[in-house]
């Protein structure tokens, strides 16, 4: 997966056409172990100096984290269009139109059709403009009539063919033939009679209706205007899916498009587009609604993949719609997801929020973020996941963090159903405890972001000559905490799925880093925890800077298919 | 289009589709509303099928609409018990294309009750409302499928009978299909 390789390519091949693009550049490519406080004075100096965006691609980069880190939290989503064409972008649901129309016209170009055909084309390959250009090439009669625009189609294309001078190269079968090839479903369209004769509308059945009364779409079913407008205002009132309408004709498949609304329900235009530009983001696969509360933006990506980080808070997947949740593939996820929904009840048994003491059996509440918890009534230290004294998770005990390994016990030679029913279950429950213990911790650290300010500003005044700047320090660390957290819950979900009986030794490497990546996110918990006047900046700095390096190495291990590494 | 016009609108197609049928002499469908006057309720009696186990049968059926009408489906239940794959055997619910999505705004109601008729004629095993009749015949089993379903008919489908037709004209025109 080296995302930065094809990155750079789309750097010289960037379009031109949004040139203010170049001011607002795309996040830094620059050596992964720098940390976040580099990364974002970089940002700030790339808003300000316009850069060309060949010094941007820095082809000596090395590859960083990938997706983690080319959609960083920093990442600038704010920039309406910017260049990098690999990275997702968030732009305001009012500037969909245009990113809709764009794609609209090369279509348009390409395939000679008209801008309403164009829409309903797309929405029937899903906005897959390869998909639509491959099936068109293969058999255009076939794709027009499935996406209900071959008429809309063919009469422009009679309208052309009319005028003179008009260079059309394609000689195509007569729309008098197309017609007939589909009367077995749809009845062709009554002949007009004379002037002065009076038509019927199927619909409301009167049958005095002068031709001026009478509305059609290109397939030629009349119908009058009233019932024209009630038909489409009923389609339109009943959501969504207006955008699927046929012509009213029984099994005429001609698809109702903005042409018609326009003229017959003007008022009914702009619910109309709403639903078009609803639909174009909710089926095309490169794009997807933030999911933050009320929040319009929308990602748009050019693979369909990536995550990203919207200013209203929300961090999300593009394919998934979940929160970011790598190294886990979006398919675990679902998987992980529906198991926990379903297994809910008997985990949720078996661990209540609180736990017991392990010495005098005092029901112990967590409300802080470290899992190195001491009793308050008998001081015995232990760690929350396992409940095995701490001072055997120490280094200086010679055992390390030791807890993220689920051991199979040692009795694993029963054969028996429920044996083994019994062993699956224990499996699922270790993975699934410290899940469920860093989404808890996740969650902690996020309150902690939210009071952090506040301890910045106590900081700040309990030191004279300290500047805003130099509290700086507090935040990150704890928006690193809240990063380490959630990538550990994903990595317990990760394992899971990983192949118990693994002999290859990946699963050990990546058990390893994950020791080491809870490891040093607990004492960065417990750091970053520490009440203001034993408040170290140094260490804090220091280990947020480790944490980091830590999480990018998990994150690069899985990412090139956890080879052996060095 | 404001709500009392969309209303008129129903009310008008309505009392042009009733005067339709007080013209047509259809002796398979009978159609009508079930008080003078009420427009959105109607009940209908549909003929079994010749050549279906349900020949000899006749079924009710309930027609209502809502003044969505045309543009949205009328609702169509079985109020003969009837054992078919697409029909719901407690409820009488119908499972049919045209009832749902398929509905166009130039069918009528009783272009709906030709298509239950054809439906009770040609059952689609494949989305099946009665799980029990579509697996027999998934299954096959047709002999099995029309045995229950002749049961059923016996049992349940002798309740009501057709109205006598009206005065008999002078020339009786013949029941043969239109071919247009």
């Amino acid at each position: 997966m080296s995302d930065s390789d094809s990155e750079e390519i789309e750097y010289q091949y960037s379009d031109d056409s949004d040139s203010e693009a170049e001011e607002t550049a795309a996040p830094q490519e620059d050596s992964g172990d720098e940390g976040k406080e580099e990364n974002k004075e970089d940002k700030e100096k790339a808003l300000k100096t316009p850069k060309s965006k060949h010094t941007d691609a820095n082809p000596n980069a090395p590859p960083t984290g990938g997706s983690r880190t080319s959609q960083s939290p920093h990442s600038d989503f704010g920039s309406p269009s910017c260049t990098n064409l690999d990275l997702p972008r968030l732009v305001p649901s009012s500037s969909l139109k245009s990113e809709m129309q764009t794609i609209l016209s090369e279509i348009i170009e390409m395939l000679s059709i008209p801008e309403e055909a164009a829409g309903a084309l797309m929405r029937s390959f899903k906005w897959n403009k390869e998909k639509l250009i491959a099936s068109y090439f293969d058999d255009p009669e076939r794709t027009l009539e499935k996406a209900g625009v071959l008429k809309r189609v063919r009469a422009i294309e009679d309208r052309m063919e009319s005028a003179p001078n008009t260079p059309r190269t394609p000689k195509r079968s007569s729309p008098r033939a197309t017609t007939r090839s589909t009367s077995k479903i749809c009845p062709p369209a009554e002949e007009s009679k004379g002037e002065g004769a009076f038509l019927n509308c199927k619909i409301c059945c009167d049958d005095e209706l002068t031709l001026p009364e009478m509305f059609s779409m290109p397939c030629s079913h009349n119908f009058c205007t009233d019932c024209w407008r009630g038909f489409l205002s009923n389609k339109i009132s009943e959501g969504p899916a207006c955008v699927y309408s046929l012509c009213p004709e029984a099994g005429c498949t001609e698809i109702v498009s903005g042409e018609e609304v326009k003229s017959m329900c003007p008022d009914k235009m702009s619910e109309w587009e709403k639903y078009e530009l609803r639909s174009f983001v909710d089926l095309n696969k490169n794009t997807r609604w933030c999911p933050g509360t009320d929040c319009t933006m929308v990602a748009i990506t050019k693979t369909g993949s990536g995550e990203v980080y919207c200013g209203c808070g929300t961090g999300f997947c593009v394919k998934c719609g979940e929160e970011p949740h790598n190294p886990v593939v979006c398919k675990d996820l679902s998987l992980w997801l529906e198991k926990c929904q379903n297994e809910s009840e008997t985990a949720n048994w078996i661990l209540a929020n609180t736990k017991k003491c392990p010495k005098c059996a005092t029901r112990i509440e967590k409300n802080q973020g470290c899992n190195h918890m001491v009793c308050q009534q008998c001081k015995f230290e232990f760690c929350w996941i396992c409940c095995q004294p701490w001072e055997d998770h120490g280094a200086n005990t010679g055992g390390y963090y030791k807890c993220n390994k689920f051991a199979a016990d040692k009795n694993s030679d029963d054969q028996s159903d429920a044996a083994k029913a019994q062993r699956e279950l224990d499996r699922y429950l270790h993975y699934y405890q410290r899940y469920h213990a860093h989404a808890q911790a996740q969650k902690f650290a996020k309150k902690q972001l939210e009071q952090t300010e506040q301890r910045m500003v106590q900081l700040q005044d309990g030191n004279t000559n300290t500047s805003w700047i130099d509290v700086q320090f507090l935040k990150t660390a704890t928006e690193q905490l809240v990063e380490c957290r959630r990538l550990l819950k994903y990595t317990y979900t990760f394992a899971y799925y990983l192949d118990p009986e693994d002999k290859t030794g990946k699963k050990e490497r990546f058990e390893h880093h994950q020791e080491m990546l809870e490891k040093f996110t607990e004492n960065l918990s417990e750091l970053s925890e520490q009440s203001l006047d034993k408040m170290d900046r140094t260490s804090v700095v220091n280990m947020t800077r480790v944490v980091d390096r830590f999480v990018k190495n998990i994150i690069k291990y899985v990412e090139d298919g956890m080879e052996i590494d060095d | 289009m404001n709500r009392d016009d969309i209303y008129a609108m129903t009310q008008k197609r309505l009392r042009k589709e009733l005067k339709q049928l007080e013209k047509s002499d259809d002796d398979t469908i009978y159609l009508r509303p079930i008080k003078v006057g009420e427009l959105l309720r109607w009940n209908a009696l549909l003929r079994g099928p010749d050549g279906s186990p349900y020949a000899g049968g006749i079924y009710g059926i309930s027609v209502n609409v809502d003044s969505t009408y045309p543009m949205s489906p009328p609702t169509i239940k079985f109020l003969t018990k009837i054992f078919h794959p697409n029909v719901n055997y407690n409820t009488g619910d119908i499972c049919l294309d045209i009832l749902k999505k398929e509905w166009s705004p130039a069918w009528s109601l009783i272009s709906a009750c030709r298509a239950v008729l054809s439906l009770m004629d040609d059952p689609e095993a494949s989305s099946p409302l009665n799980c029990d009749a579509g697996n027999l015949i998934r299954a096959g089993d047709m002999t099995a499928f029309n045995a229950m379903a002749r049961m059923y008919n016996v049992e349940n489908a002798r309740e009501f009978r057709f109205p006598p037709k009206p005065k008999p004209k002078a020339e009786q025109p013949q029941a043969t299909k239109k071919t247009t």
